[in-house]
């Protein structure tokens, strides 16, 4: 089974604010995102290199990924836009082919229940459709408590609403906002949440 | 054994629905400080709260969610303070139909985030009103950051949960009950 280290390597760059070089090897060859205090670093300032190269991760099967220290210089600098709108426009551009589609989904299908996190993700709604299935997607998880993404996968009925949803909870996973569900501590505020979903 | 309170502010402009959440998430009835309106709210609402609403959800046996909402207008704004004294977080609700609403929980919204460090959640009511402002919109007037801007109906029992449990997963977060594990 493919295991998709690739994006958990990138997710953990993204959301613990890393610093380093992933390499990717894919049939198109090696693609590189350079990333430092989880900004990402390009050759130029726009976006377009980064939003290619996680493009690239997102539609295409990596055989191999490498993470190497940040080597500093090069001419690099830091892209005008920050992680959030680079990965929203990496999965939302172009299509992704019927092999990967499965292969993803079957990736998604595996997660144990999952709780879903709330960001001001609408900052971006120019450039994030799913913004209102995003924030149903956060409703069903803090009314009952954590959801299944495969559910999600599953009720989507058709090709094109199935690619929508793996748009979607990949940039959400990519982005740290698909998170295990906390282990009951039975704090003060959680028994508050456990009552206010009974009501 | 003495009973822990949890306080909660629900705050923004008149008409913005704060009695009905409270009443939504309650188990008494609210406690309402309402006085007929004279103002220009009178063209509004015929009553509108003058010092605070009042609505508490029993936990259980030892914990209580008290909710304190504020009145709407700027002339009780002593009282916005007051309420929040000891909270845990803040409830912001606007009228996304109407743009002076919208401006004034501009002015309460930068009340709360100069005077105190609250998490708090911003709901948006009447998104169903052709020409409403979007989530989007009223981030942007009122430089929300990252406070969440949530669509709101506060009609609607399942959207005034939503909108409590949202504040509390922040809350949460905040005091790092979540810790994100390896799996992932």
């Amino acid at each position: 089974m493919e295991k998709f280290d690739h994006l958990k390597q990138l997710r953990r760059f993204i959301i613990e604010g890393g610093r380093g070089s992933l390499f990717f090897q894919t049939n198109e060859g090696l693609t590189a995102l350079h990333i430092s205090n989880g900004y990402f670093l390009s050759s130029k300032t726009q976006d377009d290199e980064v939003v290619r190269a996680i493009n690239m991760l997102v539609r295409k099967q990596v055989h191999n990924t490498l993470v190497k220290e940040l080597q500093p210089g090069d001419g690099r600098h830091l892209v005008n836009s920050g992680p959030e709108a680079l990965v929203i426009k990496a999965c939302y551009h172009g299509e992704i082919e019927d092999a990967r589609v499965l292969a993803i989904m079957h990736f998604f299908s595996l997660f144990p229940p999952v709780n879903i996190k709330l960001e001001p993700l609408n900052r971006h709604s120019a450039i994030f459709p799913d913004f209102p299935a995003y924030l149903k997607m956060h409703s069903d998880s803090i009314l009952n408590g954590e959801i299944v993404l495969n559910d999600y996968l599953l009720n989507s009925s058709f090709p094109n609403e199935i690619r929508s949803t793996l748009r979607l909870i990949l940039t959400l996973y990519l982005l740290g906002m698909i998170v295990p569900v906390p282990k009951p501590k039975n704090s003060i505020f959680e028994r508050i949440i456990k009552r206010v979903r009974g009501l | 054994m003495e009973k822990q309170v949890v306080k909660l502010v629900i705050t923004g402009p008149v008409n913005a629905g704060k009695t009905t959440l409270i009443s939504h998430i309650s188990n008494t009835p609210v406690i309402t400080t309402d006085e007929v309106a004279t103002d220009h709210v009178a063209a509004i609402k015929k009553f509108t709260t003058v010092a605070m609403d009042h609505g508490i959800l029993y936990v259980d046996d030892e914990l209580e969610l008290h909710l304190f909402g504020t009145p709407g207008q700027r002339r009780f704004n002593f009282m916005w303070d007051v309420l929040a004294t000891g909270a845990s977080g803040v409830v912001f609700l606007t009228d996304g139909s109407q743009p002076e609403s919208i401006d004034e929980m501009k002015h309460i919204f930068h009340h709360y985030k100069d005077n105190t460090s609250l998490p708090s959640i911003v709901g948006v009511t009447r998104q169903d009103v052709p020409g409403a402002a979007t989530t989007d919109d009223v981030a942007d007037r009122l430089d929300a950051g990252d406070t969440p801007v949530l669509p709101c109906d506060p009609r609607n029992k399942d959207d005034s949960k939503v909108l409590l449990l949202s504040l509390f997963e922040l809350i949460m977060r905040q005091q790092a009950d979540y810790a994100e594990e390896d799996f992932f």
